[in-house]
C-alpha cells in the first residue's frame, strides 16, 4: 500500500502543476474566481460536466471560452433557444446525391468542449438529447451510436432570474452535472482589474493552451487512482444518505451522486498536491456536487431555505472519522 | 425546539431515572441497614436539590473554589436539618446535643453501620450525584450509559431483594417509570443530534442493539433469580470455603517440608539509657484525651477507606473507559452515531455461549486491519491532544476535521500553532493516507506535543459563540 501510494505521489505531482498552469491560464480572464475555477477544473478530472448557474453578465460564457482555449481542446458553443431541436445539436442524417448515400453531419455536440448556453431556454425534448452524451459520451442517430471525442465536457449556462419562457431542467438531467457553480460578483477591487485588464485586447484571445487532449486524459486517469481511505469512503456515503433522510428534503441525493462526489474528492486531493483524500476535501464539494441534485419540500421552500444550508446543516451532523 | 431548550429539557428525564433506580436502592440498604426507620424520600430529596443548587452556582460568576465550597456548605445545613428531623425530632432545634450526637454516632460507622451514616453518606453521595448531573452536558451517549448502568443497578436490586427477602413495594411500580424516563431521555437526546431517529424506525441498528440489550440483560436478571436461590448462595460460599482450607492445606504441607527454625543465639545487647525517674518508659495511648483520640481514630479509618476508594475508582474508571474506547472503535460514521454496545460484540459473545451458531458468522463483519507500530503512536499523541483541548474546554465537535479544529484551537493557543500544525499534519498523513511515518518524525512528534501541553489558552470571554460550521 505505501509503495503504491508513493508511485502515486509522482503522478499527484503532475496533476497540481497542470491544475497551476490550468487555474493561471483562466486566472487572466475570470479575476479572483480561483475557487470556481478549481471546481470546473475537478469536473474536468472526473469527466464530468459543469452547470454554471448565475445572473447574466457575471462571465459565465466567457469561463467556458477560456476552459476550452486553456485545454487546447476543440470548442462549439450551442445557443439553447425554444425553437432549438435535438437535431441541431446532436447531428442530422442527411441524404448526399453526389454519394447517392446517407452522411452523418456532426452537430456542435461532437466537440471537446461544448458550451450549452443558456440550456433552461429549451425544450425538455431538446434538453433530454444531451442526456445520452453527458452520460456515456456518445450519441444515437438512426439507430447508430457514435461516440463523443475525449475528454468530453459540457459546460451548461443557466440564468436564475428569468423564468418566463424557460423550461426547469429535469432531476434526470440535472443529476448528470457532476458540479454546480456560481460566479458572483467580483469585489470592488476584482471589478475594477477586470476594466483594466479588458481595456485593451480581450485577455481572451491571447490563451494558449496548457493542457493538451492526451495530457488530460493522462490526469484523469491520475486522479482516480488517488487513495481514499475506507472510512472516508464511508463518510460519502453517510452524507448522502443523510440527504434521504432529511426532514427538508423530499428527494434526496443518488448513488450516482455518491460516486460524483468521491471522485470529485480524489480529483480535489490530486489537485491539492496530495495522495489521499481527506474529510475536508469532502466537506468543500459537498454543496457544489450535491445541492443542484436535490429537491426540497414545499414546506422549506416556503420558508425561503435554500438547498445550500440544508446541506450544511446535513455536515454538521454527520460525524467525520478521526478515530 | 431550539436545541439549548431541548437541552435543559432532557434533564427532567434523566433526574427522573435515576431517581426510580435510586428509590429501590435506598429503600433496599434502608431496610437493611437501618430498619426501615428513615424516610426514602427524604434521602432521595438530596439528588435534585443537589443538582439544582449546582445548577444554579454554575451560572453565578463565583470563581469555582467559593462556588464548591457554597454548594457543599448548603449539603452539610440540608444534612443536618434532615438528621434532625428524621432522627432527633425530640431534641430542640437550638441545643447543640443532637448535633454532638450525631456526630459521635457517624464516628462509630466502622463498629456498625447505623441510620445517621445511612443518612449521612446517602445525602452525600445523592448530592454527588447531582452536582454531577449539573456539570454534565448529557447527550446521547450520556442518556444510554446512565439508562444501561440503571438498568442494570435497578436488576440487581430486585435480585437481591428477592433473595434476601425484603419487602419492596411492587417492583413494576419502580421498573415502569425508570424505562419510560430513561426511553423519554433516550429519545429526546437522540433528536437534539437532528439524526433522522423516527424515520429509520426499521433501518437503524441501534434500535435492534437497545431492544437486544434490555432483553439480554433481563434475560439474566430473571435466570440469576431463578437459579440462584439461597441454598446455591450456601453451595457457592461453602465450596469456596473448602477450596480455600484447601490451598491453606497446601500451603501449610509446603510450609512444613522447611527445615525449622532454630534461632542463633543472639549477642548480648549493651545497656540501655534509664530514664529519669516520674518518666514512664513508652507513651501511653491514655495520655492522649478520648475526643482526640476519637477524632484521630475516624481520620485514620476515613483515610485508608478514601485511599481504598480512591484506588477502586481509579481501576474501574481505567476499566470502563478501556471498554468506552473498545466499543467506540467499533463504530461507523453514520447519519445516527451509537455509543453503547455494538451488534459485532453482541454476536461475538453469543457464538461463545452456543458454538453450533456457525451461520451467525454470515453476519461477522470483515476485522479491520492492523494499523502500524508508528501510525498508532501517532494516533495515540492526537488522541492524547484531543483528550487535552477537551479537558481545557476546547472539545473537538464530532463533525470537525482535523484542520478545522487546529484552526478553532490554533485561536486559543497562538504560540503553538506551529507545533499543532506539525501533529495535525502527520495524524492525517497517517490517518488518511496510511503513510507509515519514520521513528525521527515520531520523536519529533512528541517534543513538540510535550511543548505544546506547556502553553496556555487564552482566557476565555462567556459570550464566545460555540463553533458553527
Amino acid at each position: 500500500m505505501d509503495t503504491m501510494i508513493e508511485a502515486h505521489s509522482v503522478g499527484v505531482d503532475q496533476v497540481r502543476n497542470a491544475a497551476g498552469r490550468f487555474i493561471a491560464s483562466v486566472g487572466k480572464v475570470i479575476v479572483g474566481k480561483e475557487d470556481t475555477i478549481r471546481l470546473v477544473l475537478v469536473a474536468l478530472f472526473c469527466e464530468g460536466h459543469v452547470l454554471i448557474e448565475d445572473i447574466p453578465g457575471i462571465g459565465k460564457t466567457t469561463l467556458a471560452k477560456a476552459t476550452a482555449r486553456s485545454l487546447g481542446c476543440s470548442f462549439k458553443r450551442v445557443q439553447f433557444t425554444p425553437d432549438l431541436l435535438p437535431s441541431d445539436v446532436i447531428g442530422v442524417r442527411y441524404f448526399n446525391q453526389k454519394t447517392q448515400d446517407f452522411e452523418f453531419r456532426p452537430g456542435p455536440i461532437v466537440a471537446n468542449v461544448v458550451l450549452a448556453d443558456e440550456i433552461n431556454r429549451a425544450t425538455p425534448r431538446t434538453q433530454s438529447c444531451l442526456l445520452e452524451s453527458m452520460q456515456e459520451q456518445q450519441v444515437t442517430v438512426d439507430l447508430e451510436t457514435i461516440p463523443l471525442p475525449r475528454p468530453f465536457l459540457v459546460i451548461a449556462t443557466q440564468n436564475p432570474v428569468e423564468l418566463e419562457g424557460t423550461f426547469p431542467l429535469p432531476e434526470a438531467q440535472l443529476d448528470r452535472f457532476l458540479v454546480r457553480v456560481k460566479l458572483g460578483y467580483p469585489s470592488e477591487e476584482e471589478e475594477g482589474a477586470i476594466l483594466s485588464r479588458f481595456q485593451g485586447v480581450d485577455p481572451l484571445h491571447g490563451l494558449e493552451s496548457v493542457i493538451e487532449a492526451q495530457e488530460m486524459l493522462h490526469l484523469q486517469q491520475l486522479c482516480r487512482r488517488t487513495y481514499t481511505e475506507d472510512s472516508v469512503r464511508k463518510y460519502i456515503i453517510a452524507i448522502t444518505r443523510a440527504t434521504r433522510n432529511h426532514k427538508d428534503i423530499q428527494l434526496g441525493a443518488s448513488p450516482r451522486a455518491s460516486l460524483g462526489l468521491h471522485m470529485a474528492s480524489q480529483a480535489m486531493a490530486a489537485i491539492s498536491g496530495r495522495s489521499y483524500v481527506l474529510p475536508d476535501d469532502v466537506k468543500r464539494l459537498t454543496v457544489p456536487v450535491l445541492a443542484h441534485r436535490l429537491t426540497i419540500k414545499t414546506e422549506a421552500r416556503l420558508k425561503v431555505r435554500a438547498t445550500e444550508d440544508i446541506l450544511r446543516e446535513v455536515l454538521a451532523t454527520v460525524p467525520v472519522p478521526v478515530d | 425546539m431550539r436545541p439549548d431548550a431541548l437541552r435543559a429539557l432532557l434533564y427532567v428525564p434523566v433526574l427522573l431515572m435515576e431517581m426510580c433506580w435510586l428509590f429501590a436502592l435506598i429503600f433496599f440498604v434502608n431496610h437493611q441497614a437501618a430498619g426501615g426507620v428513615l424516610s426514602v424520600m427524604g434521602i432521595l430529596a438530596f439528588l435534585p436539590a443537589g443538582f439544582l443548587i449546582f445548577a444554579v452556582l454554575t451560572r453565578l460568576a463565583w470563581p469555582r473554589f467559593v462556588r464548591e465550597t457554597a454548594g457543599w456548605l448548603i449539603w452539610a445545613a440540608a444534612m443536618l436539618v434532615a438528621v434532625k428531623l428524621q432522627l432527633y425530632g425530640a431534641w430542640q432545634m437550638w441545643d447543640p446535643g443532637w448535633i454532638v450526637e450525631f456526630l459521635k454516632t457517624v464516628g462509630r460507622v466502622f463498629h456498625g453501620f447505623n441510620p445517621e451514616t445511612l443518612i449521612f453518606l446517602g445525602a452525600a453521595v445523592l448530592w454527588w450525584l447531582g452536582r454531577r448531573l449539573a456539570h454534565t452536558r448529557i447527550d446521547f451517549g450520556f442518556s444510554m450509559g446512565e439508562f444501561q448502568f440503571g438498568l442494570i443497578a435497578l436488576l440487581l436490586v430486585v435480585f437481591l431483594s428477592n433473595t434476601l427477602d425484603v419487602k419492596m413495594t411492587n417492583p413494576a411500580l419502580v421498573s415502569a417509570p425508570f424505562l419510560v424516563f430513561a426511553l423519554t431521555a433516550v429519545f429526546l437526546s437522540h433528536a437534539g443530534e437532528r439524526t433522522g431517529w423516527s424515520r429509520d424506525l426499521f433501518k437503524g441498528k441501534w434500535h435492534l442493539i437497545l431492544v437486544t440489550s434490555i432483553a439480554v440483560i433481563v434475560i439474566l436478571g430473571l435466570l440469576m433469580s431463578a437459579l440462584v436461590t439461597p441454598d446455591v448462595l450456601n453451595a457457592v460460599v461453602a465450596a469456596l470455603k473448602s477450596i480455600w482450607l484447601s490451598i491453606v492445606r497446601l500451603f501449610t504441607f509446603f510450609m512444613n517440608l522447611l527445615p525449622d527454625y532454630k534461632p542463633g543465639k543472639m549477642p548480648e545487647l549493651p545497656a540501655g539509657p534509664t530514664l529519669p525517674p516520674g518518666v514512664s518508659e513508652s507513651p501511653s495511648a491514655e495520655s492522649i484525651p478520648a475526643g482526640l483520640r476519637t477524632v484521630l481514630l475516624v481520620g485514620w479509618y476515613g483515610l485508608v477507606g478514601g485511599l481504598v476508594l480512591l484506588a477502586v475508582w481509579r481501576v474501574s474508571s481505567a476499566i470502563l473507559r478501556w471498554l468506552r474506547r473498545r466499543f467506540a472503535s467499533g463504530a461507523r460514521p453514520e447519519a445516527e452515531p451509537l455509543r453503547g454496545i455494538s451488534m459485532s460484540d453482541i454476536l461475538r459473545w453469543m457464538r461463545r455461549l452456543v458454538p453450533g451458531l456457525h451461520w451467525l458468522n454470515i453476519l461477522r463483519r470483515p476485522r479491520k486491519p492492523a494499523v502500524p507500530r508508528e501510525a498508532a503512536s501517532i494516533r495515540q499523541v492526537y488522541r492524547e491532544f484531543l483528550r487535552w483541548a477537551a479537558g481545557k474546554g476546547f472539545p473537538r465537535h464530532t463533525c470537525q476535521t482535523p484542520h478545522e479544529y487546529l484552526h478553532t484551537i490554533a485561536e486559543q493557543i497562538p504560540a503553538a500553532e506551529d507545533d499543532l500544525r506539525f501533529i495535525t499534519e502527520a495524524f492525517v498523513g497517517t490517518r488518511y493516507g496510511s503513510a507509515s511515518p519514520a521513528s525521527n518524525d515520531l520523536q519529533e512528534i512528541r517534543q513538540r506535543w510535550h511543548k505544546t501541553k506547556k502553553n496556555r489558552f487564552k482566557k476565555r470571554n462567556k459570550r464566545e459563540t460555540r463553533w458553527t460550521q
